[in-house]
């Protein structure tokens, strides 16, 4: 096989997931969480892990199913299984934290809908054995919850003068009540990603 | 009948065994559930009714009503729970008043997604305080600073529309109370001022 064809080891996969081709910097998916539960690094945690295991557990059953998968019913059977286990997640989220469940509010179910867990099953499971595509999940996982829990932290700190609810700023610090709110989010979100560029066109001369 | 099985049967049994593991799931979660919800009204009902101790649901009331006791096991107040629109969504509130329904006792809040800052500002303490100890023989109205009114209750600044919410749910709840569901009085302040 020519090495252009050649599909990325299980290495490679979980590297590149984390920088290189982080879901939130340089892929630009998953936004709608991103945006909506940031202003808290309590909550983006929370949903950061929850995403990584719904994304986790998709990977492996859709790549344990990959050779009897028919190509145009691909996509329902990816479905199927994501809303499955975004399900599970929800229920024991409500179980065992209520008050994270009650703050994240419809975002937990709205999982199902993330492309990023779609597009990994597409681009990675559906093709890959079981280890390229649990290190595939692992790797994207931890950049998703990497880039929720940089916004989480510029939010936080600067809306509410605090990290996971423990004050760090001095009382004196007039917390910037737009970080807290949807526009915080955008702005906080363009300035990291021009960050992450320049970083990146710097390294690249 | 054969290539359609062929073809659909993977998605035939996903769907048939995720849905029995959901089941399952659910089955041996949704007391824990349940549980989390109903302790999260006992503590709103008696946060709303200094002194008491002990809740029962009302299970004929039309709205939600919870009977409050005290430590010697006697009628001290009785709870509703009252639902309006705000600004974002739903509220949700729980109103305390006196076993003769005479006064307001307290108000507090069960869901609210209001602006966070601006209307999630009804929540403060500042804010909900205003209702207790007020008569339910008048309606309670929302004021600016400036106006009066026989019962105030002063606005949250840039938040109008959620401070008038949380007090026309409370007029309604008090109404609804009383058997006077068709004369709910306006949040709306009387006197003078800039509307």
């Amino acid at each position: 096989m020519s090495d252009a064809l050649r599909l990325p080891s299980a290495r490679e996969r979980l590297v590149r997931g984390v920088i290189p081709e982080n879901p939130v910097f340089r892929q630009l998916i998953g936004m709608c969480p991103i945006l909506a539960v940031t202003n808290s690094m309590a909550g983006a945690v929370t949903m950061g892990l929850a995403t990584l295991f719904v994304l986790v557990s998709s990977n492996v059953v859709v790549s344990l199913l990959r050779k009897q998968l028919q190509p145009h019913l691909r996509i329902l059977v990816y479905t199927l299984t994501i809303a499955s286990f975004v399900t599970i997640a929800d229920r024991f989220l409500a179980a065992f934290l209520p008050e994270m469940s009650l703050l994240l509010g419809p975002y937990v179910p709205l999982i199902i809908v993330n492309c990023l867990i779609i597009s990994r099953a597409e681009a990675c499971a559906s093709k890959q054995g079981l280890g390229p595509a649990i290190s595939d999940a692992l790797g994207q996982g931890a950049g998703f919850v990497l880039g929720l829990l940089s916004l989480g932290f510029v939010r936080e700190l600067l809306g509410s003068g605090s990290l996971f609810g423990v004050g760090v700023l001095p009382e004196a610090w007039p917390n910037w009540l737009i970080m807290v709110l949807p526009p915080g989010a955008f702005l906080t979100l363009g300035v990291l990603i021009a960050l992450v560029n320049w970083w990146d066109g710097r390294r690249g001369q | 009948m054969r290539s359609w099985l062929r073809q659909s049967w993977l998605v035939l049994v996903l769907a048939g065994s995720l849905g029995t593991a959901l089941a399952v799931i659910e089955q041996s979660l949704e007391g824990r559930i349940a549980e989390h919800a109903s302790k999260r009204l006992s503590v709103a009902v008696l946060s709303v009714v200094p002194g008491g101790v002990r809740s029962e649901e009302k299970s004929e009331a039309e709205r939600r009503e919870f009977a409050v006791f005290d430590e010697q096991g006697s009628l001290c107040g009785r709870a509703f729970v009252a639902e309006t629109t705000g600004f974002g969504d739903r509220i949700r509130l729980m109103v305390g008043v006196t076993a003769d329904g005479t006064e307001l006792l307290g108000v507090a809040v069960l869901e609210s997604r209001e602006t966070p800052g601006l209307g999630e500002r009804i929540r403060e303490t500042a804010f909900l305080k205003q209702f207790s100890g007020r008569s339910t023989a008048i309606g309670l109205q929302v004021v600016r600073p400036g106006q009066t009114a026989r019962q105030p209750v002063d606005v949250i600044s840039g938040a109008t529309i959620s401070s008038k919410a949380v007090t026309r749910a409370v007029n309604e709840c008090i109404a609804d109370m009383l058997g006077q569901r068709a004369e709910v009085p306006s949040p709306d302040g009387l006197a003078g001022g800039e509307q």
